[in-house]
């Protein structure tokens, strides 16, 4: 039968993994081997994928890919089949570690030499996505990078260093990965990475609840023979399920020390650092041995036979040991073949390893590449046999919260619900510390106001940098409030829950499941989500993904919003905002199903995602996520929003018309000698005043730079219903979001009795007829043009840096722009029809 | 001339210079981070400067 077919709750054993290639090495990869224990867990909401059980983790799989497994429920089945294959290969599984010097574990490691040990050790931190690797670089090196709950979060190295016992440590935190295999990014970069950088030591993260399945990649650090220490995480979560893992016999056969950890905690990593120094002044000596896997009677045979075909040539610059090579070889790695075609004899190479492929094949009814996945499988799996008691029984609580969010009818109703509660949140909650915000911006104006004699500088304070950056800065409770459920929702694990709801959804886009995420963190900002769009396999999705982020509403827009719609739609604020997020993502899956059926027509790859169980989040790691945030959005204050409202003040101010501003002060003191006179009374005088003042400033402004570059755009603008001042702050707007408010600030600047809210003087200003310049119908096309455009050149650029050309780069910005006017351009002259 | 339009000016030319630095590190300047070009949000640690 096929694995499809498997009810809820249904046991099966894996039989045999169809199709070929990347599909089928990674179901290998994730656990999916022959004779393997597989438990049907849940469906998704509508019926695709599907959940499993296999090796103490969860895993979902599309239906079309469990097609793919043959499977049998009878256990006496897969006996007998075991038998066959064991004795069609004749693999001797009984035997442990081997060293090739066959010296015992404890041996290799001799007593440190009177001569002098280095005292920096480079280590990279290497193991599964969500196996606690960051949490431990957080711990040991005091960064504070994010750590997600949900896979693909770390993609990029970061480094660390910290001081220990005199020793000085470069930690190097490299991307989560299954597998050292090569298919995607990370796996290259990481084999890459330890390769090229040859690192002093490698600390193998191996997390406790899924010890099988993390234990696959530490086969492959083996065979690479890299010096490694291997941190037991999350071992608080074993000793809980009440399993009983004897680490130090399975140290001594694997030849590696295993220290337990708990990275949130920071249990046991003074242990850890002390077995790196301890390890690190072992391996200083010359003489000291690899262990190796073993791989069985034919496996190893034709490792050895291809060992031979290199016996006369010197693959020192490949610095890779030749078993590892020979290895590779035989498993028809892409990027071992590119090397090995370097060389001049290359063809004999690879005629000898088809031949050994081909025996192989012919005695284990199997591709090399599976017999060597199969092997080390079988590997871990006869040393857990020895060393690890019990199967581990998942956590009832992930189970219980799981038939709830993932249920097939609550799953999408609960996913829109959490959402709008954030929305909610972040408008009602922070309208309480934003309005005292407020009320210390207006404060200060207005004793600046007050007190400082009249000038430029005075202008320049009040007008340019408390009228700029004042406007910004009350926004930073709703911004704080957002990431406080970002990150709760990162953090806890269900995110990785709403990517395997969304798995269908996302399919219909066009897309791949595990674009969800990258898309929900764009709500955060748009640059990170296109970063982690490399966690796609599949160069189409990850290109789609890429071009349809920005249309997912970050958070510098956030401040943009609630400057309008606090003001114009109070009643339903955070419906109108929930409003602006979903017509984002229409637009956003309406722009996917286009892309797909006309730039990237090419086929998707599976869709295989752990699904980890659900953690609370310690308090610590959301306070200092908070932290963070707030660090960052005054740091922007301080820095490019204080740069820009400086820059458009002077665009503002400049040039000066001595001549004009003489003629309004004439006026001014007729007015006031009139007043004097009796002629007329201190109200007429005071709106005479005001009046000239208004129109003082608005002649000053269109005459100025900025009104100059306003006037220039404004024919393309004017159809939208914007006149020249929100063109200037829409195109001020491309440096960063937030700057489109700081604009607004400077060009709807105060009068100079009192400093009013911005929202006030946006609500008041009005054209020179009397009509109001801010009317809902224009600030829903404003507000819709803030949310479709591009959100600003980092976004472009971290673009060109993922797709690798300027190309896509400016389709972004060209196709977003002008889908952006278009939007806003239907919606004012729709609207003006209706309304008349 | 005024002392304020002077202090405006020396204000006005030290933003003119921090904004070409600015612009001329975004295109002419390599970074190990390239992509965030000044911005914060996401908190990429430069590599090389922790070495």
């Amino acid at each position: 039968m096929r694995l499809s077919e498997l009810h809820t709750g249904e046991t099966a054993y894996i039989l045999k993994v169809n199709g070929n290639g990347a599909f089928r090495k990674r179901l290998q990869e994730m656990g999916f081997v022959r004779g393997q224990e597989v438990k049907a867990i849940l469906n998704a909401p509508l019926k695709d994928p599907i959940k499993y059980e296999i090796m103490d983790y969860e895993v979902s799989l599309r239906r079309s890919e469990a097609v793919m497994i043959e499977t049998t429920m009878l256990r006496e089945e897969v006996e007998q089949k075991k038998k066959q294959w064991q004795s069609d290969a004749e693999i001797d599984t009984d035997e442990g570690f081997t060293s090739r010097t066959g010296e015992s574990s404890e041996s290799i490691i001799q007593e440190n030499r009177q001569h002098k040990v280095p005292k920096n050790i480079k280590v990279a931190l290497v193991g599964n996505p969500n196996s606690g690797k960051t949490s431990i670089f957080n711990l040991v090196s005091g960064a504070h990078e994010h750590v997600g709950n949900y896979s693909g979060v770390t993609v990029d190295a970061k480094e660390g260093t910290l001081h220990h016992q005199g020793y000085t440590f470069t930690l190097v935190d490299l991307p989560g990965t299954y597998s050292l295999a090569g298919y995607t990014p990370e796996e290259l970069y990481v084999r890459r990475y330890i390769v090229e950088e040859q690192p002093d030591i490698v600390i193998n993260v191996v997390a406790a609840s899924a010890i099988e399945r993390s234990l696959y990649l530490t086969t492959e650090l083996i065979d690479m023979e890299v010096p490694m220490v291997i941190a037991l995480n999350m071992y608080d979560e074993l000793e809980q399920s009440g399993r009983k893992f004897d680490y130090r016999s399975l140290a001594t056969m694997i030849g590696t020390p295993i220290i337990p950890t708990v990275g949130k905690k920071g249990l046991g990593i003074p242990q850890l650092l002390n077995e790196v120094i301890r390890f690190f002044a072992s391996t200083q000596q010359q003489n000291a041995s690899h262990p190796h896997i073993p791989y069985g009677r034919v496996l190893e045979r034709a490792i050895e036979i291809m060992e031979r075909e290199f016996q006369h040539i010197d693959i020192t610059p490949f610095r890779l040991p030749l078993r590892y090579i020979c290895i590779k070889l035989l498993e028809g790695d892409s990027e071992i073949e590119r090397i090995i075609r370097q060389l001049p004899n290359h063809q004999n190479i690879f005629a000898r390893r088809d031949k050994e492929r081909a025996y192989i094949e012919k005695l284990l009814h199997e591709d090399a590449e599976s017999a060597f996945t199969n092997a080390r499988y079988g590997f871990i799996a006869g040393g857990l046999e020895e060393t690890l008691s019990e199967r581990r029984y998942f956590s009832e609580t992930t189970r219980k919260i799981d038939a709830i969010v993932t249920n097939k009818y609550l799953g999408f109703p609960l996913f829109f619900l959490f959402m709008w509660i954030m929305f909610e949140a972040t408008f009602k909650l922070g309208e309480y510390p934003m309005q005292g915000i407020e009320w210390l911006v207006e404060i200060i104006g207005n004793f600046v106001r007050r007190n400082m004699a009249d000038g430029p500088l005075k202008d320049l304070i009040v007008d340019g940098i408390i009228g700029g950056v004042g406007g910004v800065i009350v926004f930073l409770p709703n911004i704080v409030i957002l990431y406080l459920f970002i990150a709760f929702m990162e953090d806890s694990g269900y995110m990785s829950r709403a990517s395997f709801i969304m798995d269908k959804v996302m399919h219909k886009m066009g897309l791949h499941g595990k674009s969800f995420i990258p898309l929900i963190m764009g709500f955060g900002c748009n640059v990170p989500a296109i970063m982690s769009t490399r966690t796609i396999e599949s160069r189409s999705s990850r290109m789609i993904t890429m071009l349809i982020v920005p249309f997912m509403s970050c958070s510098a827009r956030l401040p943009v919003y609630l400057v309008f719609v606090g003001i114009f739609f109070s009643k339903y604020a955070s419906l109108v905002l929930l409003g602006l997020y979903v017509t984002g993502i229409l637009l956003a899956v309406l722009s996917a199903r286009l892309f797909r059926k006309t730039l990237f027509t090419e086929e998707d790859t599976p869709f295989v995602m752990e699904l980890p169980p659900y953690r609370m989040p310690t308090l610590k790691s959301i306070i200092i996520h908070m932290w963070d945030r707030s660090n960052q959005y005054l740091k922007k204050m301080g820095g490019p929003i204080l740069l820009a409202s400086i820059v458009i003040w002077f665009l503002g101010y400049f040039p000066r018309n001595m001549q004009r501003e003489a003629a309004f002060d004439l006026q001014i003191e007729t007015v006031k000698r009139s007043f004097t006179q009796n002629r007329i009374d201190e109200q007429a005088k005071n709106t005479m005043i005001a009046d000239i003042e208004h129109i003082r400033m608005t002649q000053h402004q269109e005459n100025s730079l900025i009104g100059q570059i306003g006037k220039f755009i404004e024919p393309v603008m004017r159809p939208l219903g914007f006149d020249w001042k929100i063109s200037v702050s829409l195109l001020s707007g491309m440096a960063a979001k937030e700057i489109v408010v700081s604009t607004l600030g400077v060009l709807y600047a105060g009068n100079d009795d009192n400093q009013t809210s911005l929202q006030e003087r946006l609500k008041a200003e009005t054209y020179p007829d009397g009509r109001p310049v801010f009317t809902p119908l224009v600030v829903i096309g404003f507000l819709l043009f803030v949310l479709i455009y591009f959100p600003c050149i980092a976004t472009i650029a971290a673009i060109k840096e993922e797709s690798g050309s300027w190309k896509w780069a400016a389709f972004s910005i060209f196709y977003s722009t002008g889908l952006a006017w278009m939007v806003a351009l239907l919606v004012h002259q729709i609207g003006l029809l209706v309304a008349s | 001339m005024d002392i304020q339009l002077i202090i405006v000016f020396i204000i006005g030319i030290a933003v003119a210079v921090k904004l070409g630095y600015e612009i001329y590190k975004f295109f002419f300047v390599k970074k190990d981070s390239p992509y965030c070009n000044g911005c914060t949000m996401c908190k990429i640690p430069d590599t090389k400067t922790k070495a």
